[in-house]
Formats: structure tokens, sequence, C-alpha cells
């Protein structure tokens, strides 16, 4: 196990004093090791960016220690600024009237890309982001997707072994996220470490191999990916229609029943599931034995029905997943 | 009456839009030193320049000069606003006619920069040792009320042309710089021909010179007719312009003034 | 050393060229490089007919007013310009001194702004038939770069103080006036009343103007142009420091927008 990507431990952040403060962060610790990619979500005013920010040598912690690669955001902010790519996003960020080319280079010499390769690295990154074509124009004339582009090129340039994404989606289509999305996946094989906050559930779902759920400030979540997605307590929801008398064993064996509706004699039921395996279908299959269904519907759960879950049980005061899944609950 | 009323609430609406933009702290800590730093300059610089005969020339100039600068840069923030908050389309879709609308909202300016001119004037007249001046100036501080007004429909028509091209500071200056040489606010007439006949059609050329008529106990009515007719027609020259960005907004599906 | 002396160098460089490339899509720069010049040589010349002593005093007067002008509105507001675009992050938290990146774009602008300057001016003097004597013509060049390097310092000095609050276009503008009349240039210090007179004597391009003066006169006092320069390192220490400070309160307050 080598020196973990970032470490962070019992990082708090005020802002402000007396009637105006604001705690952005409270006693947050987790780990990013080499070469993962961490997920954190969280709604707006969570902490997502401040954790970003401190990452990123932008902000200090007002308590608390953050590791880059065993440095400290503090004390040695050149050395965490040289392994470190940050990409915030948004439409702002650039000289709009300055070429796609200019801008970047400018910054990747500002991000320590050195004299005698500035001009390879830049190719190379206008061309990884699919820019090459438009590098001459003015960032202005850039469309939402491109300056996004720009923006990862940005954050990639210098060549990081650590990439800080702050919402990289927000405001993209649906193909031009997926390109992203494709994009920052593909950095993985090059073994970059990278944080991605996100409120988009997608995000998280196809590219995080840990979730952090961020909550007021708190860490409230810290988990596998696999095991988020399984901390609803279910697999799949499957909805089941069909006439006459309703199946009598449908709440047996491991089918929990969500609800039962019954019009003009038609009834449809909603089941939650654990798994969805070849077992599983032979239950349900039995269960269905004497019925006559009219339909059935399998839908496995989505990352946005966990994380609806888990926030709603935080609101209630609950702990935020089920009982018997792994991973870290924090209070 | 609907109009009417429409054009009162645009009016209303100007105020606070002014206010929202340059509240009295802007007014007070910005534009009132700006303005009244600028008539002391060109006061003390006639001067410094050519004696105590000019600093009071200069000093009868400069209060068009730091007036007309003034309300020329400033009044640029109406047009601007529609461009920047991406509003032109609703304007043009208006039961108002843009230009109408522009210049109700413009209405503020020439009144403020009055406003700020009479503080300045109090301020740098005795700073100059030219307090008597000053007070024969009085009966006729109605023109450079009307020079305000014709200053501001110039700024007008300069922004509208200019925002599209994001030179509307380049424009508003290059027309405050104008009246600077081509006015008389400095440069007596007969001194530079081509800058006069420029001056012709530049906002405080014909108000100067009825003040100096006035000064000198000559008739003064037809400078004032004719620095209205000037105010009148830069307001036409706006109204053109804005026409124009209309009609490009229609064939070209933009609001972007460009 | 040497490595780090050349990539210091390069740094300051593409800083350098960022600004300049800025600058050539930015319209202000017009008027104060070339219309503000302009104008005023045309109100000093029409105002009364120059002797060529005159003329000397009065053009270097216009040139260096322009100057500062140029340096309100160009260096200076480079860090306010980097906010509002949005990436005064990167250019004050990079690998490198903001003091470095901000010394290159300020060196940026104030060159690119000098140039405008000195040609516009040169244009007007030759259409007005101005005549100079020019007895010590390396000396003006010394003049030249030091005022080069004193509008360099200034600018970074009000680049940060315009970092500090968020009126910094009114501050430009408020700013320009006070040294027109109290910057000894146009309006000479005699002209102010005794107790002003000292104000001009902080600021260096006053002392540059007065060396300019008395080398077109044919006469070398190294005095003034010494008071400039130590005037001008003065400036540049006190906006190290002040950069400085403004980043990391605002690192540690989170008061400066960084993003």
């Amino acid at each position: 196990m080598g020196v973990p990507a970032v470490e962070v431990t019992g990082v708090g952040r005020v802002f402000g004093r007396g009637r105006h403060e604001v705690v952005a962060l409270r006693d947050v610790t987790f780990e990013v090791a080499e070469g993962q990619i961490l997920g954190v979500l969280g709604s707006n005013g969570a902490g997502k960016t401040t954790l970003t920010k401190i990452l990123a040598t932008l902000l200090e912690p007002t308590t608390g220690t953050a590791r880059v690669f065993g440095h400290d955001v503090r004390r040695e902010l050149r050395a965490v600024r040289r392994l470190t790519g940050v990409v915030f996003g948004g439409d702002r960020g650039f000289y709009g009237a300055l070429s796609g080319r200019d801008n970047l280079r400018y910054f990747a010499m500002l991000a320590g890309v050195g004299r005698r390769t500035i001009r390879a690295k830049v190719d190379d990154a206008l061309a990884g982001v699919g820019l090459a074509e438009a590098a001459r124009r003015p960032v202005e004339t850039y469309s939402k997707g491109m300056r996004q582009r720009l923006h990862i090129a940005l954050g990639l340039v210098a060549e990081p072994r650590l990439l800080l994404l702050d919402e990289p989606t927000v405001g993209l289509d649906p193909v031009e996220a997926e390109r992203l999305r494709t994009t920052i996946a593909a950095l993985r094989r090059t073994g970059v470490s990278i944080l991605l906050t996100s409120h988009y559930l997608l995000d998280i779902e196809r590219l995080a191999d840990r979730v952090l759920v961020v909550a007021q400030g708190r860490v409230m979540v810290d988990t596998p990916a696999a095991e988020f997605a399984r901390s609803a307590g279910f697999a799949a929801t499957v909805t089941l229609q069909g006439r006459g008398p309703l199946p009598a064993r449908l709440d047996s064996y491991r089918m929990a029943v969500e609800s039962v509706e019954d019009q003009g004699g038609v009834w449809t039921a909603r089941l939650r599931v654990p798994d969805w395996g070849g077992e599983m279908f032979q239950q349900l299959s039995a269960a269905l034995a004497d019925a006559d269904v009219l339909g059935v519907d399998v839908a496995p759960v989505r990352l946005e029905d966990v994380y609806a879950l888990v926030m709603q049980r935080l609101a209630q005061g609950e702990p935020a997943r089920t009982a018997g899944a792994a991973g870290t609950d924090r209070r | 009456m609907p109009a009417v009323w429409r054009l009162g609430e645009t009016v209303r609406f100007g105020w606070r839009e002014f206010h929202a933009v340059n509240p009295p702290s802007v007014v007070a800590g910005s534009l009132l030193p700006r303005m009244l730093l600028q008539i002391l300059f060109f006061t003390l610089l006639g001067g410094v320049l050519a004696g105590t005969r000019h600093q009071e020339y200069a000093f009868v100039g400069g209060l068009v000069l730091g007036l007309a600068m003034t309300n020329i840069l400033y009044v640029s923030q109406v047009p601007v606003a529609d461009k920047e908050s991406g509003t032109f389309w609703r304007l043009r879709t208006g039961h108002l006619p843009p230009m109408v609308v522009f210049t109700a909202r413009a209405l503020p300016y020439p009144v403020v920069g009055f406003a700020v001119l009479l503080v300045s004037a109090a301020v740098v007249a005795p700073l100059a040792g030219l307090g008597g001046l000053a007070v024969r100036l009085l009966p006729v501080a109605g023109i450079y009320l009307l020079i305000s007004f014709t200053a501001t429909a110039a700024g007008l028509a300069a922004a509208a042309f200019a925002v599209g091209r994001r030179a509307e500071t380049l424009v508003s200056n290059l027309m405050g710089y104008v009246v600077m040489l081509c006015s008389g606010a400095f440069l007596p007439p007969g001194r530079i021909p081509a800058l006069d006949a420029i001056g012709t059609v530049v906002p405080g050329r014909h108000g100067l010179a009825a003040i100096h008529a006035h000064l000198r106990g000559d008739p003064w009515a037809s400078g004032v007719v004719a620095e209205a007719v000037v105010g009148a027609a830069w307001l036409g020259a706006a109204t053109l312009v804005v026409a124009v960005q209309i009609r490009r907004a229609r064939r070209h599906g933009h609001d972007d003034f460009a | 050393m040497t490595e780090r002396l050349l990539t210091g160098g390069w740094v300051a460089w593409m800083a350098l060229r960022a600004e300049q490339q800025g600058m050539r899509t930015r319209p202000m720069v017009v008027v104060v490089a070339v219309i503000q010049p302009v104008a005023l040589l045309f109100v000093v010349a029409g105002t009364r007919d120059l002797t060529p002593g005159e003329a000397t005093v009065t053009v270097s007067a216009v040139v260096l007013t322009a100057m500062w002008s140029a340096t309100v509105w160009t260096a200076g507001g480079v860090l306010r310009r980097e906010r509002g675009y949005g990436t005064l992050a990167r250019s004050v938290t990079s690998l490198y001194s903001p003091s470095l990146v901000l010394f290159g774009r300020s060196l940026g602008a104030t060159v690119y702004s000098a140039v405008g300057i000195l040609a516009s001016s040169a244009a007007v003097v030759a259409l007005l038939g101005f005549r100079f004597a020019v007895p010590h013509p390396g000396w003006l060049l010394v003049a030249l770069l030091v005022v080069v390097a004193s509008g360099t310092a200034l600018g970074m000095l009000l680049a940060c103080l315009f970092l500090v609050t968020r009126h910094g276009l009114a501050w430009s503008g408020a700013l320009i006036y006070p040294v027109f009349i109290l910057g000894g240039l146009l309006i000479p210090p005699d002209a102010l009343p005794a107790w002003l007179r000292w104000v001009p004597a902080l600021l260096s391009l006053r002392w540059v103007h007065e060396f300019v003066v008395a080398v077109s006169g044919g006469s070398v006092r190294l005095a003034p142009l010494g008071v400039a320069v130590a005037l001008t390192l003065g400036y540049l220490l006190l906006a190290v420091v002040c950069l400085r400070v403004a980043v990391d309160a605002g690192r540690r307050k989170g008061t400066l927008e960084l993003i």
C-alpha cells in the first residue's frame, strides 16, 4: 500500500465570525487511494466545493489536516500544486477574447509545464478533449460543452497525479456529459487518482469506486460504490400486473411488497427484491404460478433512489444505510 | 391612457434602475469627486497655460466638460444593461418603442448629472478664487441643464451604436474627448478651424456660446435654440441606430446588439 | 540557479505576452494610449503657442500624465480583471510566485501603453510642428526605461489595492484626477497651495519629468532620476508585500474570490 492520494483527517472549515459564522465543514475524515475515483455526493451547500478548494490549496482548513500524496496542503503548497490538477468548470475561468490554445498555453505554464514541452503538451491536451480544430477560436465563441472540455484539458495538461473535478457535467447536454464521463473513465487506466464532486448521480454511478456522502458539512457515508448501491436494502423493483385474486405468496421468501393497488379487478403490485438472480426469478415464478399475470416489469435500483433514501433517513435522524450494509456510517 | 401610464411606469423604473446601479454612495463617493476634480483640473490647467483670464474661461467650459463627459459615459449603462441581461428582445416586442423606453430610463442621468454639477461648482469656484464668476453664471444655470440633456442624448446614441461591439467604453470616451476638443469648453473658437467645424454638431458647443454671450451681455437665445436642435438631432440619431439594431435582430435572430 | 532564473524569466515573459494579447482585445486601451494623450496635446497646444523649451516641458508632462492614466486602467486593473474573468485563482495560486506573474502582466501592460502613448504623441507633435532640442538622447532613453519600470511597479501596487475591494472600478476612476492635479506634471507644484506642494514628491513620474526637463535644457541631474528609481523600488516592495498578505489572508479567511 503506497501513500494515499488524499488523506483528510478531522478537517473543519468555518467562514465568518459571531452571528455571521458559517460552518462549511465539520470533522471530515476520509482517504482516496492512489488510482481510485472517489465520488462525493451532496446537495447544494453541503460542503463539496469547500472540500475541493482545500485540497486545491485555494483555502486553508480551519482545523484538521489534509495531505495530497503525503504533502500538507497548508505548509507544502508548491508540492501539492505540482501533483494536483483542478477542474471547477462553468462559463468563467478563461480569457474569453483569447483563443483556447492561448488560454491553455498560458495556464499550462502557470501549472508548471516546462517551456521545452509546453507546445507538445498543449497540442496533446487539446486533441485529447477534441478541441484541436477549435483551438484558434476565441473561447467566447465556444459552446458550454466545449468550455467544459477546455477546463478538463487545463486540469490534465500538467499530467497531475490527482485530479479534482468539481461538478464537471453541470449544464451539459446528455451527449456532452456522456463524452466527458468517457474521458474521465479513460483517465482511470492511466493511474490518475480522482476526486469527483457532483449532484448528478449518473456521474457517480458510472465512474466512482468509492462514494462519500456529505451533508451539512459532515461525511455521512463513506463506502465502496457497489456497497452504496446496495445500501438501499434491495436490488430491484418488480412491478406485477394481473387479474383475479392476488397471489398469496408474494411477500414470502425474500420479496418485500412495497405497494398493492386494485382497480376494476386488475391488481398492480410493486415488490422490492434483494437481488435479481436465477434463484430470485424462480421464487417469483413459483409465487405467480397460479396467477393470471398480465405484465412484469423489472427496474434495477438506481443510485438516485439510493441517494434519496439515504437523505430521507438522515433527515429523519436514522442511520444512512440499512443494517448489514458494509462501509462506514457517520453521525 | 395606457400609453401614458406605460411611459410613467418606465420613467419610474428608470429611477429605480439608476438607484440600483448608482446608489447614493456611488454618486457621492465616485461620480461627484470625479466631476469635481475634472472641473478643478481643467480650471487650474487653464490658468497654468494661459493666465487668469483663461482660467475663468476654462472654469465656465470646465463645468460643461465635467457634465458632458460624465453623462456621456454613465448613460451607456442603460443599453448595456439590456445587452448584458439579455432583455432587449422584451423591449423590441413590447408595447412601447424601444427608443422611448431607453429615453425614459435615461432621464435620471441628466437630472442627477446637473445636481452633481451644482455641488461641484459650489466647491470648485471658491477653491479657484472664482466665486464671483460662479454667481454670475447662476441666471444661466438652465443652459447647463439643457446641455446635461443634450450630452445625455449624444451618449445614448454612442452607446446604442457601440454596445454590440463591446466598444461602448471606447466610443463613449471618444465622444467625451470630442466634446473636450470641439465644444469650445477649453479651446476658444477660432484657434483650430477643423475642431470648430466638428463642434457645430457636438453637445455643449452652442450652449456654451450662449453662456459666454450672457457673460458679455450679448443676446444668447439663438445659442440655446441651436443647442436644443443639436440635442434633438442626437436623439434622432439614437433612434435610427436602435431601429437598425431591431432590424438586424429580426433578420439574424439574436438580441446581442451585434 | 541559471535554470531558475531562466524559468523565472520565461514565466514573466509568458505573463507579459498574455497581458498584451488581452490588451489587443480591449478598447479601453485605445482611450488611454491614444485618445487621451492626443486630446491633451491638442488642448495644451491649442491654448497658446509654445516655445521649444515650453514644448519640452508640456509634451513630457502630457506623456507622463497619460502614462499615469494608462497605469491605473491597464496595469492597475490586471487582478481586478482576473477576478471578473474567473481566472484569479490560477494566477495567484500557481507554482510560481504571484508577484512574478503580476510583474510580467504589469510590465506587459505598461510597455504596450507606453508604445501607444509615445507613438500617438509623436504623431501629434509632428502634426503641430513642435520643435525640440534633444541634447542627450541616451539619457532620455534611460528616463524612458525608468518610466516603464515605475509604471510597472505602480501598476502592481494599484492592482493589489484594487484586489481587496469590490469597488475597484470606481476607485480606478477616482484616482485619475487627483494625480492629474497633484502629480506635479501638467499642474506644476508651485501652482498648488503651499500645504499641498509636498504631494507631488511621492510620485516617481514627477521626478522623471524634472530629470527630462533638465536633460532637454542640456543639464544631466541624476538626483531626480535617483529619487524616481528609489520610489519605484519602494512601490515594488510594497506591492510584493501587499499581494502576499492579500492572497494569504484570502486563503485563510476564504474572502478572496478565487473562483
